[in-house]
């Protein structure tokens, strides 16, 4: 593994994931332990994906990160779990983005890969 | 142990519970447990019968043989309607209402899906069912009606003795739901107009999860879904047709007999009026400090219970939960809180956070929980 990956795996690392609720329609929301807490920077970059939607106003700041038809995850910044739904129809796909999204985290990120990823899962086809 | 929780979900079940039920059951563990008939060991308490005396005093029941112990009040619930159903021979109507909690509505959507029943659900107005709605109901094939006596969502009571006077008049057999009411509420069934009263013991009776049960007046009307052994007449392959036998079959869950035991006797020690004034007084200081807020809306500003729903402009239901969890260590529940019918009357199924209190709870919970609502209320804007 290159030193720059290995690094980024440092930076955000999935340590622990539980289900912590399973709704009517078969979603499911994980209780997720990264090794770091989520901070402004790593909210930044997934903006770029997605629809982040951040409450500044509260200390600490809640947020809440969509991709349309793949997962929502939210959490308060500074914390270290966070909560991640995943539908039914793509739980797989969904938690797969999840995990190359936060692995890709960091200098160099491919984000076309991911975008092209995350087309495909809206579209159904991946 | 002080885990630093404000626990304000108590509607789903009570927590903590009081000392003495924790170590009634703790003692309990001490010796092997008197099993009626099924053990040579004597000299022991007898914790069903014990129980079944204590809900009866709690209750203002004569017949504390009537009393049934069950896994909860679903289970109650189930052995009722569908034990109805085996011992009513042709199809009938039943009367039931957009308030009720699945453990009512799923058993009466299945009987009806298999035509054993039809259907008619009352619609609730601001969270009450009224004695007109459900004389309008009536028809001359209607033998059964099952309603909540208490809202999990919008903490209202319903007048029982009122609806089950024109049922009774109508010779309509009245279960009635009382998962949110027994402990929390004045009950006298031997002057209320009931037929079946279903218990659970985990919520305001301060037992363990897994034990409820509920007091039947004329057992004869339900044929038991369950048989099995019962540690009477063990000879006889038919089940006994005695109370409480006809209904309880296999080993008591008996820790849990013994918190309902203990919980019953400690809402019968402070009074149950007083429990429901205290509640009562707990609800008004949230609701108080919550309203006027203008990004805070109340789904039933005035509840008879300690229930209160709301939601927030900015955020979903389970967006608040879980800033209240992890910013303020207040657990609340979030949802549908399996009553889906009057969620999609209120506001289309999108559910609302719940805050439900019991009389464990401080003024101080109050206040806290009132700060953390407004505050999470007036930040809460991207
Ligand atoms: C009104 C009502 N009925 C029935 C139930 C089911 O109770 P249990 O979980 O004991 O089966 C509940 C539980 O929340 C309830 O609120």
């Amino acid at each position: 593994m290159s030193p720059m990956l290995s690094g980024r795996w440092q930076i955000m690392r999935i340590l622990k994931a539980t289900k912590f609720k399973q709704c009517r329609d078969g979603t499911v929301i994980n209780e997720i332990h990264l090794d770091d807490h989520v901070a402004l920077p790593l909210l930044n970059y997934l903006a770029d994906f997605g629809e982040l939607r951040i409450f500044e106003n509260m200390d600490p700041p809640f947020y809440s990160f969509t991709i349309p038809g793949c997962f929502t995850m939210k959490g308060m910044v500074t914390e270290k779990s966070i909560h991640v739904k995943f539908k039914k129809e793509v739980m797989k796909q969904g938690r797969e983005l999840f995990q190359v999204i936060l692995a890709q985290y960091g200098e160099g990120s491919d984000t076309r890969m991911i975008r092209a990823y995350i087309q495909q899962i809206q579209e159904g086809h991946p | 142990m002080n885990p630093g929780l404000t626990y304000c979900n108590n509607a789903a079940s009570t927590w903590p519970k009081p000392s003495e039920v924790l170590d009634a059951v703790q003692e309990s563990f001490q010796l092997p447990y008197f099993e009626a008939g099924r053990s040579t060991i004597e000299g022991l308490e007898d914790y069903p019968e014990l129980a079944r005396e204590a809900l009866a005093d709690l209750f203002h029941f004569d017949v504390p043989d009537h009393i049934v112990f069950t896994q909860n009040a679903t289970d109650s619930l189930n052995m009722l309607i569908h034990g109805f159903c085996a011992a009513t021979r042709d199809r009938f109507h039943v009367i039931t209402s957009d308030l009720e909690h699945n453990s009512v509505l799923r058993p009466l959507t299945l009987l009806a899906s298999e035509g054993k029943i039809t259907l008619s659900i009352i619609h609730s107005d601001k969270g009450y069912i009224t004695v007109k709605g459900v004389e309008d109901a009536l028809v001359p094939e209607t033998h059964l009606a099952v309603l909540s006596h208490g809202s999990n969502v919008l903490g209202t009571r319903q007048d029982i003795g009122g609806i089950g006077e024109v049922l009774y008049d109508h010779g309509v057999y009245f279960i009635a739901d009382g998962a949110q009411t027994a402990g929390l509420v004045p009950i006298d069934l031997n002057q209320t107009p009931v037929d079946a009263f279903v218990f659970t013991g985990h919520k305001y009776l301060f037992g363990l999860p897994g034990i409820g049960g509920f007091l039947i007046k004329d057992p004869s009307r339900i044929t038991p879904v369950r048989q099995g052994g019962t540690g009477v007449d063990s000879g006889n392959l038919a089940h006994p047709v005695d109370m409480p036998a006809k209904f309880e079959s296999g080993t008591h869950n008996y820790p849990g007999i013994v918190s309902l035991w203990a919980g019953s006797r400690y809402i019968s020690r402070q009074g149950v009026h007083n429990v429901l004034q205290k509640c009562q007084e707990l609800t008004s200081l949230i609701l108080h400090e919550c309203t006027g807020n203008d990004h805070i809306t109340l789904d039933n500003p005035e509840p008879d219970l300690p229930v209160i729903s709301l939601s927030l402009d900015s955020l979903d239901c389970e967006d608040v939960g879980y800033i209240l969890l992890k910013k303020y260590r207040i657990i609340v529940r979030t949802g549908l809180h399996c009553a889906p019918l009057i969620h999609q009357k209120m506001n289309g199924g999108e559910g609302t956070v719940r805050i439900s209190l019991s009389s464990i709870n401080t003024p101080e919970e109050c206040k806290y929980v009132s700060h953390a609502i407004r505050e999470v209320a007036d930040h809460a804007h991207p």
